[in-house]
């Protein structure tokens, strides 16, 4: 199912840092030489390769497990085991032509299936009561946001899998049209059409809800 | 669009397509105040909810990998248009200076031979009628005395400025080729034969149609004064037929 895209732009990126040059200046070429140096071990290449796919893989993962308890805590667990294992499982990739995105998601999905599979509700640990000010959204604004998210999830929750799985890659982990037609499998216009079936259905659904 | 008992898809309208990929890439690059065509969040409520979950999963999250995916689609827009003006300078200026290589080096090779061929198609096919009837009208006509000899030594013409008679036996075609400026001087002037041929009659082939001539005298022409920039086959004819009678007069006498 998925695999990756993310990486694609990830890893474009890293691929940038190695070699000192832009990130604009990143190519496929590129992105498969950065693979492949992390693929053989190359340090500087896995971590440029991490640091590139976690930003996306946290979000991902925070959309699809939500928030336990009003934390984000076990998504980021989980987007966490995600990275260890796509480390794990790095000296056994192999290029075969599909973008190391693709093989990125696929661990992710596959773990945050397990995730909600055990139905994990541990303790949740609160943080240490801050010493200066707190210049994050106040408490009106953080439940206004943490309800319209809740329903967010619960709409997406209703669009066919392939939809959903559109949407979370197109607008959650930021990839453009065409890094999710690849991690999908499909072409970036269809990807566009897709979208735009899933937006309209998820209007419909939001003034149905809005109405009800 | 259908396929058989499947339900009939919703008709594709392109712009609203357009409108939510807009929509969708200001999402993903988190421009959310941003959703263009002068749309805001407010305005739509699957809009709003999306927004509301980028901004919930990013809370505390590690920032996003966006300007490598920012910077390439700057750089489709600000880069690529810059590279093909550069490469469409450099395209313009060879061809331009390739044009104007051929014209200079090339033109001066090329005009005198397609006057040459223009000429003696003149000559040959339509002006052999009109120049015997015009030999017969002016049997004896009011033309200077050309050189009667080839040779300016022997008769030297009296238009003609004697200097550059005396230095090379091409004499009337130095003329107009030092003027250069005529209508129809230029005929062979910038011709690789017309500067340095010490024989006279490869110099005049081009512009005058000397082998045409009733006689065989290919330097008729430097009768010609070097002053006149327009001449007719009809002006050398009677030219040629005034020189050849005054030969024989000079022979009779």
């Amino acid at each position: 199912m998925t695999e990756g895209a993310i990486a694609g732009a990830a890893v474009r990126g890293a691929a940038d840092e190695i070699r000192g040059r832009r990130p604009a200046k990143a190519d496929d070429n590129e992105l498969r030489e950065l693979t492949s140096l992390a693929v053989q071990g190359d340090p500087e290449a896995v971590e440029s390769l991490i640091g590139r796919v976690r930003p996306m893989v946290v979000r991902y993962c925070r959309a699809r497990l939500g928030r336990v308890s009003g934390q984000y805590h076990i998504a980021d667990d989980v987007a966490q085991e995600v990275c260890i294992a796509v480390l794990g499982a790095l000296p056994r990739y192999r290029d075969m032509g599909r973008p190391f995105a693709s093989f990125v998601f696929g661990i992710a999905s596959h773990k945050i299936a397990d995730a909600l599979r055990s139905a994990i509700r541990a303790a949740v640990p609160t943080e240490d009561l801050p010493d200066g000010p707190d210049e994050r959204p106040g408490p009106e604004e953080t439940v206004v946001r943490y309800i319209e998210a809740e329903r967010a999830r619960d709409l997406l929750d209703r669009l066919p899998d392939h939809q959903k799985e559109l949407v979370l890659l197109r607008v959650v982990a930021g990839l453009s049209a065409e890094e999710t037609g690849n991690v999908l499998g499909m072409s970036a216009g269809a990807v566009r059409v897709a979208q735009h079936r899933a937006l309209a259905r998820l209007r419909a659904m939001a003034s149905e809800e809005s109405i009800a | 669009m259908t396929g058989g008992g499947t339900a009939t898809p919703e008709p594709l309208d392109l712009s609203e397509i357009s409108r939510s990929g807009d929509l969708f890439d200001a999402l993903a690059t988190r421009r959310v105040t941003d959703l263009g065509h002068g749309s805001t969040i407010s305005d739509d409520p699957a809009a709003r909810l999306l927004a509301a979950l980028v901004a919930d999963v990013d809370v505390d999250a590690p920032p996003l990998p966006a300007p490598a995916r920012i910077s390439r689609a700057g750089a489709k827009t600000s880069g690529r248009p810059v590279v093909r003006a550069f490469v469409t300078f450099g395209a313009v200026t060879v061809m331009l200076t390739t044009a104007g290589a051929a014209v200079a080096g090339g033109g001066g090779d090329r005009a005198p031979k397609a006057h040459a061929h223009s000429a003696r198609l003149e000559v040959s096919e339509r002006s052999k009628p009109r120049l015997e009837a015009i030999v017969r009208a002016f049997p004896g006509g009011p033309r200077p005395q050309p050189a009667a000899d080839r040779t300016p030594e022997a008769n030297p013409s009296p238009r003609p400025s004697p200097t550059k008679t005396s230095e090379a036996p091409a004499t009337p075609s130095s003329g107009p080729t030092k003027k250069g400026s005529g209508l129809g001087g230029p005929r062979g002037s910038r011709g690789p034969r017309a500067g340095h041929s010490a024989d006279p009659s490869p110099t005049l082939s081009p512009t005058a149609p000397a082998d045409l001539s009733p006689t065989p005298s290919t330097p008729s022409a430097t009768s010609k004064p070097p002053d006149e920039t327009f001449v007719t086959p009809s002006d050398r004819s009677r030219r040629r037929t005034s020189a050849r009678k005054g030969r024989s007069r000079d022979a009779g006498s």
